[in-house]
């Protein structure tokens, strides 16, 4: 992803090319600026007019209020991080792994069926996520899974599965076959090959595969809302504050920024592999 | 996107598959548990919300009955049906015109070369990552009436404030803002990409034959990127029109009805009036209109080029 143009550049340009990075950066940073000027005040400054920019006397008596659960009503998100946790790894770690083996098959082989099933894979991701949830209800109370766990990462599979099965196949279509084909005729068969030639090779793709079905587990809504209301995973507590709060916009804000922070944080670390990966499909189409 | 893939396996690629098209069925074998797993949590549900289309629960008697295609005909029939999807073409048009816009601005600047390029495409993404609910929150308190960043700044200007998420026009245009900063970062980094993998030579030729900096945009940059556009353009779409977490967060569909898009009629026929065969056949109707749209689409604006 190196940048192409030649760097030769007249001081108005130069000029002009920064004024337009700083409009960028402002339209990117004023409303994360926003989050933090009011999560890093104290809730007696929050009605000051004019109303200061910046905390007169900025303090993390919010977070840690939120944290230790010393607001009016407490917040437990601890109980919140458990089960975001468990949900999106769990849906993670079984989307990745079935994935794997439904895109080494369409990647490797030629079969009857083989166009359809990859287009079927992209035209779930057209479905709005609304239509399953009724159905997906009665499903998991049919089961005795509503309101658990279990139930809510199955429901997740539904369109993280088709996600991860069309990112990975475009990497392992990447990827040359040659070797797999030694260690077959060196007497391995397909599955041991697979594991053990393909998947090593393939690990940032399935790193970077799985950041993604982490991410939008732990960010999703809708489902949790629904399906898991009475054990609300993160963004389900979140939504539950704003009611509760009322005016303490700082808890509020600084519970908001806590829940955004494990993908922000997994993201930075993480960019360059998932921005590849991300645009690969749409690339190469 | 499927078929280009196909044409441009090199030959000795294809031979391979070809030699194991023996009517094997190891490839059925590795699809197996995820075609289990698809049947059981997408098919049948899909199918269940189809049939659910087609019957009406009445939660007094807890009886559910078969009415053929009453509700659609009572959908077709309701002014909340077609003011959704009044505010669903409003929230799709100007949020992906605005995403789309904001999103190849960032993407030409982030493709030029300056001091600083690397940090701001880390930071580019972070709206795109964040939760949808932190989003909606960060944009309620914006816009919020006391102590928004808006009304502060229209103050200090002596300008009056604005009631922005109380009526129902402005509520409509706070939504989509929200949801223009938190969708751009995707179009800027995929544009992107396909910025880069434009080879240098065509705009070397360009420069030969005397084009400007406009003119090599219009004949070399938007023409090789013609197919990432119509694929980025087509998601963003589907995706916007499907997406509700955030106008649920930050108005409920509300004020009177003024952002009730698709998706939050759904969810308000189903768990306010527990009227599930109303609610199914929206979101079938959702569903065909967007496959529709994405078969019309590729029809329409991919012959050109093949």
């Amino acid at each position: 992803m190196e940048t192409t143009n030649p760097v030769k550049r007249s001081v108005l340009g130069w000029i002009g090319l920064y004024i337009l990075v700083v409009i960028g950066a402002l339209i990117i940073l004023v409303p994360i600026f926003w989050m933090l000027t009011i999560a890093l005040r104290p809730s007696n400054e929050l009605y000051i007019t004019p109303f200061p920019l910046l905390p007169p006397t900025p303090t993390f008596g919010n977070f840690i209020d939120v944290i230790l659960n010393r607001t009016a009503i407490p917040a437990h998100l601890e109980q919140g991080v458990v089960r975001s946790l468990i949900v999106a790894v769990s849906t993670t770690v079984l989307s990745v792994v079935i994935a794997s083996l439904a895109a080494y098959a369409l990647a490797r082989f030629d079969f009857r069926g083989k166009e359809p099933y990859g287009l079927f894979m992209l035209v779930t991701q057209m479905m709005p996520s609304i239509l399953f949830l009724v159905p997906l209800f009665e499903i998991l109370r049919g089961i005795g899974l509503v309101n658990t766990l279990p139930g809510l990462i199955l429901s997740y599979l539904t369109f993280s599965l088709p996600f991860c099965i069309w990112l990975l196949r475009g990497y392992f279509e990447a990827l040359s076959p040659d070797l797999e084909w030694a260690a077959m005729t060196d007497g391995c068969s397909r599955l041991q090959a697979m594991i053990r030639i393909t998947l090593p090779l393939a690990t940032p793709a399935l790193v970077a595969t799985g950041a993604f079905a982490f991410i939008n587990a732990w960010n999703e809504f809708l489902f949790a809302f629904i399906l898991d209301g009475q054990q609300p995973l993160l963004p389900v507590q979140l939504y539950g504050f704003i009611g509760q709060y009322g005016p303490q916009y700082g808890d509020l804000m600084s519970a908001a920024i806590l829940v955004a922070l494990p993908p922000v944080i997994l993201f930075v670390v993480m960019q360059r592999h998932l921005v590849r990966g991300l645009t690969a499909g749409a690339v190469k189409g | 996107m499927l078929r280009t893939k196909a044409f441009n396996a090199s030959p000795g690629k294809m031979g391979f598959k070809q030699q194991r098209r023996n009517r094997n069925i190891t490839p059925y074998m590795f699809l197996l548990p995820a075609t289990i797993a698809m049947l059981l949590i997408f098919f049948y549900p899909m199918l269940d919300g189809l049939y659910t289309s087609f019957t009406h629960y009445n939660q007094y008697t807890n009886i559910t009955s078969f009415v053929g295609f009453k509700n659609y005909a009572s959908i077709l029939s309701s002014g909340d049906f077609w003011n959704s999807m009044v505010r669903s073409v409003i929230w799709v048009v100007f949020s992906v015109l605005g995403q789309f816009v904001l999103g190849f601005g960032f993407a030409l600047l982030l493709n030029e070369r300056w001091p600083g390029n690397r940090l701001m495409r880390a930071l580019v993404m972070i709206p795109w990552v964040m939760p949808g609910i932190s989003v909606a929150l960060t944009w309620s308190l914006i816009f919020n009436g006391q102590l928004g960043l808006l009304n502060d700044l229209l103050l200090r200007w002596n300008l009056p404030p604005q009631q922005w998420l109380a009526d129902p026009n402005m509520a409509m245009v706070t939504v989509i803002v929200a949801n223009i900063w938190k969708a751009f970062p995707f179009v800027a980094v995929t544009i992107l990409a396909g910025l880069a993998s434009i080879p240098d030579e065509l705009y070397d030729a360009a420069k030969v034959d005397g084009a400007s900096v406009v003119g090599r945009f219009r004949h070399v940059t938007l023409p090789q990127l013609r197919n990432v556009i119509l694929i980025i353009v087509l998601l963003m779409i589907v995706w916007t029109f499907n997406y509700f977490d955030l106008v649920y967060v930050m108005t409920q569909g509300g004020p009177a009805q003024g952002t009730e898009i698709a998706p939050v009629l759904v969810a308000r026929y189903a768990f306010q009036q527990f009227d599930y065969g109303l609610s199914a056949s929206v979101a079938v109707v959702m569903t065909l209109f967007n496959i529709l749209f994405a078969a019309l689409y590729l029809m329409v604006l991919r012959r050109p080029n093949s």
